[in-house]
């Protein structure tokens, strides 16, 4: 008769095995959690009662500490994982440990689920105690309120499933493995190998692909990132915020985003099941425990070392030969190193060099694909019969677009700008692109093309639904010719200057507008005062000549023969020290009485101007007469700006003024001197 | 009974098993020697479920033992370093087998600890190479598992202590179904005990014989016979397995019944003869240099 094992008993007892990992979690968690919640509301009180008044409410500080979005606790949490899943499943680096378990008579899934529940209750146990009493912490000091409890439960639940994803992601690694050290170094590479790789995608992108235009304010790249591993898709999680009216932050962690947790940890589970049922019990001690990832890892970790080690030297040298030494012999290096942790017999280090071979075969074929862009990525033109739009602009202001709801989405980066203008009626554009395209095709990256040619960015807009972004050298003239055909089409005038379809329902939107002019003083901005703004005027000239006063008395009192240069009297002194200074900075020079000179820039003041927004349809009105009345040319950008600010919030439309925009400047200077 | 069909066993180029055939009959103590390297912990480990053979298969009554619930509840496996838990206590380890040996005797367990001398409260870490192997023979013993697999379990245990154990071992086959495994690279170490032995060597089990069948059907014989020619036509007429002269002495192992040697010995009318016991030692010398292998070399 077969006496078998109870399940339910094993997994007792291999917790009763455990004590110390509760142990350990237990103090961990309630150090991070309750403890650090008791620590902020006490230092809350005890501001309370020193000042009489506190930042935060108690029950605001509570719900800021507790709760969901807190990247602290997700690491924590992540480490726990992997700590559980290392305890549970070291014996499998032993062989006296797998000679005992692997004779009990037990069925291979049923030990390790017996491991897997032990040491995954250790951690739901001790995590749980720790949020009871972060409840308990926020009772005391009467802070928790409904809400807060119901997001910490669900802080709590996505913590579970953090934990699960690490905890199955160590598990894989174990698997895989055969001793501590390989199995750390397995951590690491399923951990951060695939969003180390991404990010030096992204440099040679970076270095290479100078016509790209880098969004690292596009959700893409996050989005993209949270694919490469577990850990990263938890700390993805964590920043995620969803809109809702469960929890006190109005976060809830949307239903989707636990299932694809739940799915992660799942599929991770079962993979590092299959592979203990196929694992070797003789693989424990060994480097890896399935000897055919020998020389696939071999590659795998040499690949990108090769490529950091060539783009190092490109940085450096730019030189193919020092490049192509680079990738050689760090790939070797690496190679002898991963050998050396394979054997740990440093006789072996040279053995087995195929993968070596292919690895350098693969690290430079990508390198030198990047370098001399094979893809043709920095003078992509596609056929004109493929494009479904184009759109095309060399402004970086800002623009509030409005989505289909009427709700504000807020234009951040060129590409979003460029999203807003596409344009169907591309002929002219795509000419221009072509022409761009040919001048990259034509001269290197850092080649100066001089004054002539300015930086212009597309988007190319595929039937296909595929989009490309590029910022091309583009002739400025040819440019401008462009544009200025373009903006006679009062259709695209408004796309590229949204502000000419204003309206009053957009206008009672806006909450704040100011100009800012750099390095001008009134009269270069107004001319001569008008006879009713010169009362303001003289106030405002006081102002300064008291600041002024002021500044000459903190000079040195034996500071004689003080006498303001021009900029370019100065420009023929100290040409390095003056150079980024032009028009913003006046120079004051100092002779003491040793006859020793003593500079020092003074600042000339700028030109902020917030107009009320009573003036703001007059404003409006004047600049897009003026948008209109303009070439492209005319409205060219100086770094002055007038900016909208909607609705209490940081969101703003910027947009490009100077002293062409005559009538907006008349409404200006009426806000000015009102101000 | 554990029946071995053509096990294979390699790590990575190494054989360990090469093609493994025996069988281990119940209620019997079966010794397995052979050198170090021989494959008889992998044997042990292959039975005990523990590593899988790439070829062949390890039955017991029938049922093939990998990843077999059934086959495995039957087999209790002592390696040749214990497994116990960090800063477990004897306590502790109890409790545990007896979780995961459902048959667990802890009484006895608990008696027999008592009568070992050993402290059921002390860390096992502490306690001596020996009283650890005590320990770990007192728990496989209380499994009640039908075989117990001991790997070097008495390697390490003083003459008494192997005594003690061997007595234990000897009243569990009296009381119950009960079939130890013995792997050992020392003969001397198993000859008192054992009823059948294997000798493996190099992957490969040279024999497997019941040791009192070996004993009786070979002999050493001391004899003087004055006359060459009767002494030439007596070993002509008697199957030697090994033959050595020192003088007119003649030391012989002859293989045979005892009576139909003595016969033919007196028939040639020695000045002495002497019919000797044989160590376990002798017979495996005798035995496998008839299968071709100079025993010297491979166990001493």
């Amino acid at each position: 008769m077969t006496s078998k094992i109870s399940f339910s008993k094993l997994v007792r007892a291999e917790m009763r095995q455990m004590n110390w990992l509760l142990a350990v979690q237990m103090v961990v968690f309630v150090l991070t959690f309750p403890f650090r919640t008791l620590m902020v509301m006490a230092i809350r009180q005890n501001e309370q009662v020193r000042y009489g008044v506190a930042t935060y409410s108690a029950a605001e500080e509570y719900a800021r500490t507790v709760g969901l979005g807190h990247i602290e606790n997700t690491f924590v949490i992540l480490c726990a994982g992997i700590l559980c899943a290392l305890a549970a499943f070291a014996y499998i680096h032993s062989q006296t440990k797998q000679d005992f378990y692997h004779s009990l008579a037990l069925k291979r899934e049923n030990l390790f689920g017996s491991k897997y529940v032990s040491s995954v209750l250790s951690f739901v146990f001790s995590y749980l105690i720790s949020q009871m009493l972060v409840i308990l912490v926020g009772l005391f000091y009467q802070a928790a309120t409904l809400k807060v409890v119901l997001e910490i439960l669900l802080a709590s639940v996505q913590g579970i499933l953090f934990f699960l994803c690490s905890y199955a992601m160590t598990l894989v690694a174990m698997m895989l493995t055969g001793n501590f050290l390989t199995t750390v170094l397995g951590i690491g590479m399923f951990g951060a190998y695939l969003p180390i790789m991404r990010l030096i995608v992204e440099s040679f992108q970076e270095v290479f692909w100078n016509t790209r235009i880098a969004d690292y304010t596009d959700s893409t790249f996050y989005v993209q990132m949270k694919w490469t591993s577990p850990w990263a898709w938890c700390m993805y999680a964590t920043g995620r915020k969803h809109s809702g009216t469960v929890g006190a932050t109005g976060q809830v962690p949307g239903i989707g985003d636990l299932c694809q947790l739940v799915a992660i940890a799942a599929v991770l589970t079962l993979i590092a099941l299959a592979l203990y049922r196929v694992r070797k019990t003789e693989a424990g001690g060994r480097a890896l425990a399935f000897s055919p990832l020998e020389p696939l890892i071999k590659i795998l970790v040499m690949v990108p070392v090769s490529l950091v080690a060539g783009l190092i030297a490109n940085q450096l040298m730019e030189s193919v030969a020092f490049e192509l030494l680079f990738i050689l012999l760090f790939g070797a290096l690496s190679c002898m190193v991963i050998e050396f942790i394979y054997r740990v017999d440093i006789r072996q280090v040279l053995a087995h060099k195929r993968p070596f071979a292919i690895g350098a075969v693969i690290a430079c074929a990508i390198f030198f694909a990047f370098r001399f862009d094979v893809s043709g990525f920095n003078s992509y033109l596609p056929a004109a019969e493929d494009l479904e739009t184009m759109s095309v602009s060399n402004y970086f202001g800002t623009y509030i677009v409005y989505d289909e709801e009427g709700g504000i989405a807020y234009s951040r980066n060129m590409t979003e700008r460029l999203d807003a203008i596409e344009w169907e009626d591309f002929d002219s554009i795509y000419q221009l692109a072509s022409e761009a395209a040919e001048v990259e095709k034509g001269h290197g990256a850092d080649e100066d093309l001089g004054q002539e040619y300015s930086y212009v960015y597309f988007k190319f807009h595929l039937k296909n639904g595929k989009e490309a972004y590029r910022c091309y050298r583009v002739n400025t003239e040819r440019f401008n010719e462009v544009m200025d055909e373009l903006l006679q089409d009062e259709e695209f005038l408004s796309l590229y200057y949204p502000i000419c379809t204003w309206d009053e329902g957009i206008m009672s939107k806006v909450t704040d507008v100011y100009a800012w002019f750099y390095g001008y003083d009134e009269e270069t901005l107004f001319g001569e005062p008008d006879e009713d703004t010169e009362d303001a005027d003289a106030e405002n000239m006081d102002a300064e000549d008291a600041e002024d006063a002021n500044a000459e008395s903190e000079l040195p009192e034996d500071a004689v023969n003080v006498e303001s240069e021009s900029l370019t009297e100065l420009d023929e002194a100290e040409p390095d020290e003056t150079e980024d200074t032009e028009a913003e900075d006046s120079v004051v020079s100092i002779v003491d009485e040793n006859g020793d000179s003593w500079y020092y820039t003074e600042e000339v003041k700028d030109i902020d101007i917030n107009v009320p927004v009573s003036m703001l349809p007059e404003l409006v009105e004047a600049y897009v007469k003026d948008l209109k009345s303009l070439s492209f040319e005319e409205i060219r950008e100086t770094g002055n700006e007038i900016n909208f600010y909607y609705e209490q919030t940081y969101l703003s439309e910027s947009y490009p003024i100077n002293e062409n925009f005559t009538n907006t400047l008349e409404v200006l200077k009426k806000a000015y001197y009102e101000q | 009974m554990i029946r071995i069909e053509q096990v294979t066993k390699r790590f990575d180029d190494i054989v360990a098993l090469g093609g493994v055939d025996a069988e281990i009959a119940e209620n019997c103590i079966f010794g397995l020697v052979g050198t170090n390297g021989a494959g008889k912990s992998t044997l042990l480990r292959v039975i005990a479920g523990v590593l899988k053979p790439e070829e062949g298969q390890v039955l017991v009554d029938d049922v093939p033992v990998w990843e077999s619930v059934q086959a495995k509840s039957r087999i209790c496996f002592i390696p040749d370093t214990a497994m116990f838990f960090s800063n477990a206590t004897a306590d502790v380890m109890r409790d545990y087998y007896r979780v995961v040996y459902p048959k667990f005797d802890a009484e006895r367990f608990d008696d027999l600890l008592e009568k070992f001398d050993l402290d059921p409260k002390r860390k096992l870490s502490t306690f001596s190479k020996g009283m650890k192997k005590q320990v770990s023979v007192l728990l496989g013993i209380c499994a009640n598992t039908d075989y117990l697999l001991c790997d070097e379990t008495f390697d390490g245990l003083d003459p008494v202590m192997r005594q003690t154990v061997k007595s234990l071992f000897a009243a569990e086959i009296l009381n119950r179904k009960f079939t130890p495994v013995i792997a050992s690279h020392s003969l001397r170490e198993i000859e008192d005990i054992c009823d059948f032995v294997g000798l493996l060597h190099k992957g490969g089990i040279l024999f497997a014989k019941d040791l009192d069948e070996m004993k009786l059907g070979i002999h050493k014989i001391q004899c003087v016979i004055p006359d060459e020619t009767e002494e030439a036509a007596l070993l002509a007429e008697l199957d030697v397995l090994q033959k050595e002269k020192r003088g007119s002495l003649l030391t012989i192992v002859v293989r045979g019944s005892y009576d139909e040697i003595d016969r033919k010995i007196r028939a040639r009318q020695p000045l002495f003869s002497e019919i000797l016991p044989l160590t376990l030692e002798e017979i495996f010398i005798s035995e496998t240099e008839v299968a071709g292998y100079d025993i010297k070399n491979l166990v001493f």
